[in-house]
């Protein structure tokens, strides 16, 4: 939102849109969302849009989104609840703790080696 | 007639002392009679043109009584509602007999000494209203950007929804605070209050629409060719500004079920427009000659003119533009019959801004989609690829569909890919696909969203 060190100028509060209805989800940040296949429609904010067209791409967690659009936790969190409650996003919790029958696509448990290579990487930043 | 008398002679007889004494006595008597008739005459003359001239003088008096009278309580309040307002003549001398005497001329002074003291006293208790104006209103809008900073930073940690709507209530309610605040010191004499960076233009709409109440009426649509339509920093802020005092008017004149919308456009002289369209009621002749002459910029507009309670909208726009050289028009309808208002922002106030290292802002209007155009890449993308007109058969085309959605992740984010970085990208992509036929679990997929 604030680019640089200037003073903000677009506020997050135009990211959920006007008044929402307090939404029943309890997303958490890996908690993944994955397009149903509806498309955004002129009504969403461009927030929404663009986080449906970020999932459109592939299934993404919470926390991921919110990076990607450079949105507050909670508040790509209060925008990925509208779009859930609305049936244009689908969430699944995170992998801990679940059956093996549901499988979160795209969130498989990390091989060793993967998590060697992101320590790696970081250690290199 | 004493002298006559004494000049009688005296060496003559007595009959002729007698005779002469009576010629002499008749003579003189003669012509004294005749000196005392003459003297009465012009006696009499010169009374009468003293009368005259007496009764001149009284006219003369009467009329200048009564152009000074007219002076004192026609011609000065006259103009002292003139000077309020160009509605009320100004009589001019009255009496046209004084007219072209120094009388007059001393008359006309007076009244233009009254004037200039008039203006100059207005215009100096206007810039002392002004400049306490100023003073408040700037302080009161740095503690608003405090109160910004820290809602904000409120907000960046904030996971709890409900606390979260809370913020945001604040936040809008502060942000209004400082548009009002901003305008009235914009007015007052004082600059915009703080310096931008290169903004993105789409950004700039989109905070300018923010700081109002009933921003969700308020629907911007980029026409932009390019996502790197930027302002320069030095007039970003009153450009922002004068936005979003144009959005407060849409948005005040078209009714609450009525949407306002926002066009970027960028017409072919190297200019970038921002048009605003309503669906109200639109203006008057008289209000858009008014809006006009304070949108041009030309002259300071003073508090006393700009009404009860102050219309302090134009008058900030206008200070704006003469600072920064943009222009506002509003004299357009709208092809929903209420009023078109365009800023036109000068190649000079447009700069480029790479998308890639500066982002826009994910709450800026999604740029419209390209123009369809004939999609030859398919048709030349290899030996694989099958023209419509060709006999052979219909085959898949996953990789260019998959090339496809690189393109747009790469436009939506990252940085172009390097050659060799995209050709490993790709081997690693091909390998990814051939483990997935393979039916082994591959972990390629979560490093590719890298």
């Amino acid at each position: 939102m604030s680019r640089g060190q200037g003073r903000r100028l677009v506020p997050s509060y135009l990211a959920p849109g006007g008044s929402s209805a307090p939404t029943r989800n309890s997303l958490q940040a890996l908690t993944v969302l994955i397009a149903t296949g509806l498309s955004a429609s002129p009504h969403h904010t461009p927030a929404q849009q663009r986080l449906l067209d970020l999932t459109a791409k592939g299934p993404l967690t919470v926390a991921e989104s919110a990076g990607y659009l450079r949105l507050p936790m909670g508040v790509g969190k209060m925008i990925a609840s509208q779009l859930v409650d609305d049936g244009y996003l689908m969430a699944r919790a995170p992998l801990t703790g679940l059956p093996d029958g549901i499988r979160t696509p795209g969130a498989e448990q990390p091989t060793k080696s993967l998590l060697e290579r992101v320590r790696d990487g970081l250690l290199a930043l | 007639m004493s002298g006559e008398a004494a000049s009688i002679p005296e060496d003559l007889t007595v009959t002729a002392i007698h005779e002469v004494a009576i010629a002499a006595l008749s003579a003189t008597t003669v012509g004294s009679l005749a000196t005392v008739a003459l003297v009465a005459r012009s006696r009499r003359t010169l009374s009468r043109s003293l009368a005259q001239a007496r009764a001149g003088a009284a006219v003369e008096q009467q009329r200048r009584d009564e152009a000074l009278q007219h002076l004192v309580s026609g011609r000065l309040p006259s103009l002292a509602l003139h000077l309020r307002s160009d509605h009320y003549p100004v009589p001019g001398l009255g009496d046209t007999s004084l007219s072209g005497t120094e009388f007059a001329a001393l008359l006309d002074s007076v009244q233009e000494l009254f004037a200039k003291v008039v203006l100059e006293e207005r215009h100096r208790v206007d810039a002392a209203a002004r400049a306490a104006l100023r003073g408040a209103f700037m302080e009161v809008q740095a503690k608003s950007y405090q109160l910004q900073t820290d809602l904000d930073a409120l907000q960046q940690t904030c996971e709890d929804e409900e606390t979260l709507k809370n913020y945001f209530r604040l936040d809008h309610l502060n942000e209004q605070l400082v548009r009002l605040v901003q305008k009235g010191a914009i007015v007052a004499g004082s600059w915009p209050g703080l310096v931008r960076a290169d903004t993105h233009l789409p950004d700039l709409v989109t905070g300018a629409k923010s700081r109002l109440h009933g921003f969700e009426r308020i629907s911007v649509h980029s026409k932009l060719r390019t996502e790197t339509v930027g302002v320069v920093g030095r007039a970003a802020e009153p450009i922002a500004v004068a936005c979003t005092e144009l959005l407060a008017n849409a948005l005040e004149s078209s009714r609450a079920d009525l949407m306002v919308e926002v066009t970027l456009l960028q017409p072919d002289n190297g200019a970038v427009c921002i048009q605003i369209d309503d669906a109200g009621k639109g203006m008057t002749a008289e209000e858009a000659s008014r809006a006009a002459q304070l949108l041009a910029g030309r002259q300071q507009a003073l508090l006393t003119e700009l009404g009860d309670p102050p219309a302090l909208g134009f008058a900030a726009i206008g200070k704006l533009v003469a600072d920064h050289g943009f222009q506002v028009t509003v004299d357009q309808a709208s092809p929903y019959s209420g009023v078109r208002a365009i800023i036109t922002i000068p190649p000079a106030l447009v700069t480029s801004i790479d998308p890639h290292t500066d982002p826009l802002s994910a709450m800026s209007p999604v740029p419209a989609p390209a123009p369809r155009t004939p999609r030859r890449a398919i048709t030349s993308a290899g030996p694989g690829a099958v023209g419509p007109d060709s006999d052979a058969l219909p085959q898949r085309h996953r990789r260019g569909r998959r090339a496809a959605g690189l393109e747009e992740r790469t436009a939506a984010g990252g940085h172009p890919p390097e050659p060799t970085q995209a050709r490993s990208t790709w081997d690693d992509f091909e390998q990814g696909i051939a483990a997935g036929r393979a039916g082994t679990p591959s972990d390629i997929r979560n490093e590719d969203r890298t």
